[in-house]
């Protein structure tokens, strides 16, 4: 939550020889983070962010209050400024009866001032809503916006003749669903049921308490009479309502965080003076307090050991409490245990001693403290770690120019299969799917790089999320890729290298996939564990590849084994085949390699026009050079075979 | 040299002259004048070149294997006077210029690594070192981990659907709502069940989050690191950010804890690194000299519970930052708006 505080409405509180510069350099480094100074010199507004846990801090007095702490920690004198309240002492009875139900509204105070004169406000008043980012309307209005940034409790006015035409009566109810009302800026809201409302006992809903007052029972220009009004109703009930319908006012956010109901008193005091040296008037009623129950006195136990432990820093016992009694939390030393009284403008956010450790470490000072990394036994590393292998993938894929991509993991309808895991709120509906595959995230980045001229290979290695019953998602790891305006041979070219340098286990084999065009997939196999495909895309001519990483890995190693240098040099010789239209060159090259002393082959030229194919084949022995004879032995044996087995004569 | 050791590194007759007539083609190709190439017929056919001391030891041979090698040792001198006749005409081809070193060098293309994946890499060695152990926990994950374990209370408004996606499944009674994670603090009790102590956690994944801008995309990454283990306290938490901070970001530069407030942890920071533009002076880029980098805090000893550690003898601290925004402000590396970063753009990733 952020808050503009001005420097010299804060200093009718904080009596400190500190700069602005300085607080806000202190109260950053021990207390809510000053985001920074707008203006300077007495015009000074200090933009403040507010954890949700500190409303207490939601304002002059609970800035004042922290920093009269923090301040001298630094050196300079700070002291907190108490305000002046003036007790109320009427004694007549309040005409308006209010009806309250404990379990949605905590407190009410209530107090009538009679014969108000609606006016502008004086312009210091005027000019200090401004620097906060209030409209000044006019002196009835602005003095509970004035008491809500001066005390952080919201406080509301009420036309009191309003309410006697209504029926005199406020009753805390729940609103039905269907309900109507109509806030005091004109905007008319249908209620969902459950809201809290107050009601005149006629079906009429009078007024949002911690939210919005309602048009019926606002002030303006014609008010006599005011009541004066405050209600701390159950925060959860207040953020349901005020999210729900989108009014997100000053008084929703802070009601919403739990107000201090102590410090409602205050408030409804500080007012009720303020009223009556603004707009005239007279106290016309005694202070209605409706309390039902006191918040207990909140105690939390902690030990010197403990503090000392998480701190990481001896600190002495006096020091300890100093703090702590500085900040409003009375504590008290036992032998080596601490007692401390939980205020109530803290009570909501401390439980543990975990809190009352922070309390010490933040005044104490987090850059007072050393730096050094812990000590201690290492942790076991994972038995399976799969990121060597991953950044493995990747480099190798790099270094054949592959350019990597990161596609989001949601995607459109079109894009995802059947049974894909949907999202019930999503940003958009191009984004409403969790991707089953990495194929149509890959092929829209292509369309998305249609100014693209040059041949380029896109790469992503990502998770894809598969249902299963009753259970989360399995997130399989794929790496996939296309190869854009760039040949068959080369793109596979690619991958088998890749494979190659992973020292895959893997077989190709011919077998069609619906997303490829009929008679172009080629599968990456071990035995029968499916481990990848690469193929021509249906649509386009690009060719698209993918694996699944974690079956990749299991046929791969990626550590190398010496080979032994041959000592004998090959003999190298080319074979030029014609290969009829139904042969496939994989088959070929098979049997070319079958002998046990072929120890390559590679495919060196390709004349399309009379489909001659020319081999390179490397003859080698183990401890001896092969002679003619033999290579010719050999040679004559695949020729064989190719003959009889594919059919084919050589050129 | 003993024998058999001989013979297992002397070439026969065949080798030697299959090797040579090997390395006098490739050296021939290789060429560059003709000054050149007549150096290396000279080398291989001349009076004393390689070639002509083979042809001497022929007469060393036994006659039966005489022939056969004179007949190899003929093709290959033919060979070599071949290549040599083919290069001198094709060098003779080339135009003759005036070298010009001036001239521009022929594009040579490379491939990229995503920036993200760098950035990954390098957070992930600078943890290593200490001995982190780097994992990667579900993006799909359950309400329970995310939330309960990790102590927010039922109204907070992380779990509102404003700002968590949802994934539309029935829930599980024991988990509660499925849905995608938007930190990768949901790793942190998934850790503790699954290892014992001492913990030094590094869980690095994709995050999600309803928000989409300038400065917030819907999908990022998080590096998360939990330490757990006996009389672990807030002096280890600064040493270790610090460490990573010097390590990332530069010796000179320095962080500082500030209050905060997480479900969490307890106590909660704020981390801030100097500003490495006006390094702490302040100006336009930075808050008063410094520049946020993300929360970290005691771990909550609720979320010790969950994850059934003894929070009476045990503590931890944790931090979860992004790792865009964090890589971003270490190279200075300033996009006008974060979307671009998963944008399929060529242009973009070739950046990097």
């Amino acid at each position: 939550m952020d808050i503009l505080i001005p420097d010299n409405w804060l200093r009718e509180y904080l009596n400190t020889t500190a700069t602005c510069k300085e607080i806000s350099k202190y109260l950053s480094l021990c207390g809510p983070s000053v985001e920074k100074i707008i203006g300077k010199g007495s015009n000074a507004v200090y933009s403040i962010e507010v954890t949700t846990n500190r409303v207490d801090m939601m304002s002059i007095y609970g800035i004042a209050r922290e920093a009269s702490t923090i301040i001298p920690e630094f050196g300079k004198k700070a002291k907190l400024t108490p305000p002046k309240i003036k007790k109320i002492n009427n004694k007549t009875k309040l005409k308006i009866i209010i009806k309250n139900d404990a379990t949605l509204c905590k407190r009410i105070l209530a107090v009538k001032i009679e014969n108000v004169k609606v006016n502008k406000s004086p312009n210091k008043i005027a000019e200090r809503l401004k620097s906060v980012g209030q409209r000044s309307l006019n002196n009835l209005i602005d003095i509970t916006n004035y008491m809500m940034w001066e005390t952080g409790h919201p406080i509301h006015v009420f036309d009191y003749d309003k309410i006697i035409k209504l029926g005199g009566k406020i009753i805390v109810r729940e609103a039905k669903k269907g309900e109507r009302l109509t806030t005091l800026d004109g905007k008319t809201y249908k209620m969902h049921g459950g809201e809290v409302v107050f009601g005149n006992g006629k079906g009429v809903i009078i007024d949002l308490p911690g939210i919005m007052g309602t048009k019926n029972t606002v002030v303006d220009s014609k008010t006599q009479n005011i009541l004066l009004w405050i209600e701390s109703v159950d925060p959860v009930r207040v953020r349901k309502a005020s999210m729900s319908h989108s009014i997100r006012s000053q008084a929703a956010i802070l009601n919403e965080k739990g107000v201090d109901p102590e410090l409602g008193l205050l408030t409804v005091l500080l007012s009720a003076q303020m009223y009556l040296d603004l707009a005239g008037g007279e106290i016309a009623s005694e202070l209605v307090d409706i309390y039902p129950s006191l918040p207990k006195t909140k105690k939390i136990k902690t030990t010197h050991e403990f503090i000392e432990s998480r701190l990481g820093v001896p600190i002495n016992k006096k020091r300890v409490k100093n703090i702590l009694d500085n900040l409003g939390i009375q504590s008290i030393w036992r032998g080596n245990t601490l007692v401390s009284k939980i205020p109530s403008f803290r009570a909501n956010d401390m439980d543990i001693q975990e809190d009352i450790l922070e309390e010490v470490a933040r005044i104490y000072g987090y850059h007072n403290l050393p730096s050094q990394i812990m000590p201690g036994v290492l942790p076991e590393p994972l038995s399976e770690s799969p990121f060597a292998f991953e950044n493995k993938l990747k480099e190798t894929i790099k270094n054949m120019n592959g350019i990597e991509i990161y596609t989001y993991s949601m995607v459109p309808e079109r894009f995802a299969d059947k049974n894909a895991l949907r999202i019930s709120n999503p940003l958009g509906k191009e984004g409403e799917y969790m991707r089953t595959n990495l194929t149509h995230s890959l092929i829209n980045a292509v369309v998305q790089n249609k100014q693209e001229s040059n041949p380029y290979h896109i790469f992503e290695v990502a998770n894809v999320y598969l249902p299963r019953k009753n259970e989360l998602p399995q997130e399989k790891m794929m790496l996939a890729g296309i190869f854009c305006k760039i040949g068959y041979t080369n793109a596979k070219g690619v991958i088998e290298k890749l494979l190659k340098q992973i020292n895959s286990q893997v077989n190709e084999y011919i077998e069609d996939d619906p997303v490829f065009k009929k008679g172009t997939c080629i599968k990456f196999l071990k035995g029968k564990l499916d481990v990848g495909k690469i193929g021509i895309l249906r649509k386009t001519d690009n060719i698209y590849y993918e694996f699944d990483v974690e079956k990749l890995k299991s046929v791969s190693n990626l550590n190398k084994k010496f080979k032994p240098i041959p000592t004998h040099p090959p003999q190298i010789e080319d074979l030029t085949l014609i290969i009829p239209q139904d042969v496939l060159v994989g088959d070929v090259m098979d049997v070319l390699g079958m002998d046990k002393n072929v120890v390559e082959v590679k495919l060196v030229d390709r004349y399309k026009k009379d489909n001659s194919y020319t081999f390179r084949l490397w003859y080698q022995a183990e401890h001896k050079t092969l002679t003619d004879r033999e290579v010719e032995t050999i040679r004559n044996k695949t020729l064989h075979t190719l003959r009889m087995k594919l059919g084919i004569e050589s050129k | 040299m003993q024998t058999s050791e001989r013979r297992f590194f002397c070439w026969n007759m065949n080798d030697k002259i299959q090797n040579t007539k090997n390395e006098a083609v490739g050296s021939i190709m290789r060429a560059e004048s003709a000054g050149e190439l007549e150096d290396l017929r000279v080398s291989y056919l001349g009076r004393n070149g390689r070639i002509s001391l083979l042809i001497a030891e022929l007469k060393d041979m036994a006659p039966s294997e005489r022939a056969q090698a004179g007949q190899v040792l003929n093709d290959a001198k033919q060979t070599i006077e071949k290549t040599i006749a083919e290069k001198k005409r094709s060098l003779k081809s080339e135009t003759k210029s005036k070298f010009d070193p001036t001239i521009p060098g022929t594009e040579k293309e490379i491939g990229h690594l995503h920036v993200v994946t760098q950035a990954i890499n390098v957070i992930a060695n600078v943890f290593e070192k200490i001995g982190f152990v780097r994992v990667r926990y579900p993006e799909v994950e359950w309400d329970w981990y995310a939330f309960t374990a990790l102590n927010f209370d039922k109204w907070h408004p992380a779990r509102d659907d404003w700002e968590t996606f949802f994934i539309d499944t029935k829930p599980s009674s024991k988990y509660g709502p499925m849905l995608l994670t938007p930190h990768t603090s949901s790793g942190q009790v998934r850790e503790m069940q699954r290892t014992k102590l001492p913990i030094r956690l590094l869980n690095i994944a994709k995050c999600y989050r309803r928000q989409s801008d300038v400065s917030h995309v819907p999908m990022f990454h998080q590096f998360e690191g939990l330490v757990v283990d006996e009389r672990i306290n807030i002096v280890h938490l600064k040493g270790t950010l610090d460490y990573f901070a010097k390590q990332f970001f530069g010796p000179e530069r320095k962080t500082r804890l500030r209050p905060y407030n997480f479900p969490f942890t307890e106590p909660s920071f704020e981390v801030d690194i100097t500003c490495g533009i006006c390094n702490g002076e302040g100006c336009k880029v930075c808050k008063e000299g410094w520049l946020e980098l993300g929360g970290a805090g005691m771990v909550h000893p609720n979320v010790l519970k969950y994850g059934g550690v003894d929070s009476k003898k045990y503590s931890g601290f944790a931090f979860g930052w992004g790792v865009e925004r964090t890589y971003m402000m270490k190279s200075g590396l300033s996009v006008p708006d974060i979307r671009i970063l998963y944008s399929p753009d060529i242009r973009f990733l070739k950046q990097f």
